[in-house]
């Protein structure tokens, strides 16, 4: 995300397992320099947002991967 | 498009949305011809998509962190076809693990790595490469493709005799690399090779590669684990 404007990560959830896309215009990659608290900050809020949700952890590993890709590939 | 690395670390088994996958495991397959099947991804999906990644440049590597049975073999297929490297960490210890892990993360991401590569291996006449064995995309006879490649990966390539080689002239072998390096510049690396060709049967033996030799029957049993038995493969 291009997020060096801003001071927090910002989380987006895309629930449409069968047609992943990224929803940011620009991309979500950033400099690793210029956003390094923003990183670090995301890194912080991982273990939490992995923690037992009440309906269960199901995980969809093949629709985040297309996910990814979509976002890799302009 | 550049290219890109993706590094995927997984707790447990792909259950929802494409290419869910299930508890395929079979202890009663094992030792048994339907023990191969295990060793080939469950869905076509992955095996497309990792096709997918590697045409567009992207590398994968996987880390796996499973306290049960995971299906390695299906999102395995990601790195191998991708060229990237799968991490194997079962029932995960911090205390034990943590060291090890952290030395793979800190690798990946600070060796240098190149994206979105081609290989293509070129002989002299009365040569030809016959089979190539690794963990890449072949498009085609002659192009292997990588979506991340870097100094830690390996392919083998075999090469068989097309015709009568000269044993007055040397034979020729060259590796050529085309790659987005990773401040991304397009660029072509060639690997030159010249060999001394023989007619004496005592030199071809005597100035043979045997660590060449070894690793291309230890790289084509493993290769076809997936396709015969095992105790055959073992041959």
């Amino acid at each position: 995300m291009r997020q060096s404007d801003r001071n927090v990560p910002t989380h987006m959830v895309v629930s449409d397992l069968e047609d992943m896309y990224i929803p940011l215009a620009n991309g979500f990659l950033v400099d690793p320099l210029e956003s390094r608290s923003q990183v670090e900050m995301l890194l912080d809020r991982l273990p939490g947002m992995a923690e037992n949700q009440p309906d269960g952890n199901r995980i969809a590993a093949g629709s985040a991967i297309k996910g990814a890709l979509a976002g890799l590939v302009r | 498009m550049l290219g890109g690395q993706v590094n995927l670390f997984l707790s447990g088994l792909p259950t929802l949305g494409q290419g869910k996958l299930t508890v395929r495991d079979d202890p009663t397959a094992y030792n048994t011809d339907k023990e191969k099947a295990l060793f080939t991804a469950a869905d076509p999906f992955w095996r497309l998509t990792a096709e997918e990644l590697a045409e567009s440049g992207v590398g994968v590597n996987v880390f796996f962190f499973p306290d049960q049975y995971t299906d390695v073999a299906s999102v395995g297929t990601l790195a191998s076809i991708t060229g990237g490297e799968i991490f194997f960490h079962p029932k995960f210890s911090p205390v034990r693990d943590r060291d090890t892990l952290y030395d793979e993360i800190n690798r990946i991401l600070v060796r240098e790595t190149a994206y979105n590569s081609t290989i293509r291996i070129r002989c002299s006449n009365g040569l030809r490469v016959s089979d190539h064995i690794g963990n890449f995309y072949q498009r085609s006879l002659t192009d292997l493709e990588f979506g991340t490649i870097d100094d830690a990966k390996t392919l083998t390539a075999i090469m068989k005799h097309d015709g009568k080689l000269d044993d007055r002239l040397p034979a020729y072998v060259q590796i050529a690399v085309l790659y987005t390096s990773s401040n991304g510049k397009r660029r072509v690396r060639c690997l030159n090779m010249s060999f001394t060709v023989s007619s004496l049967i005592g030199n071809v033996f005597r100035f043979a590669d045997l660590d060449g030799a070894v690793t291309v029957f230890l790289k084509e049993g493993e290769s076809r684990l997936d396709k015969i038995a095992r105790d055959s493969s073992r041959g």
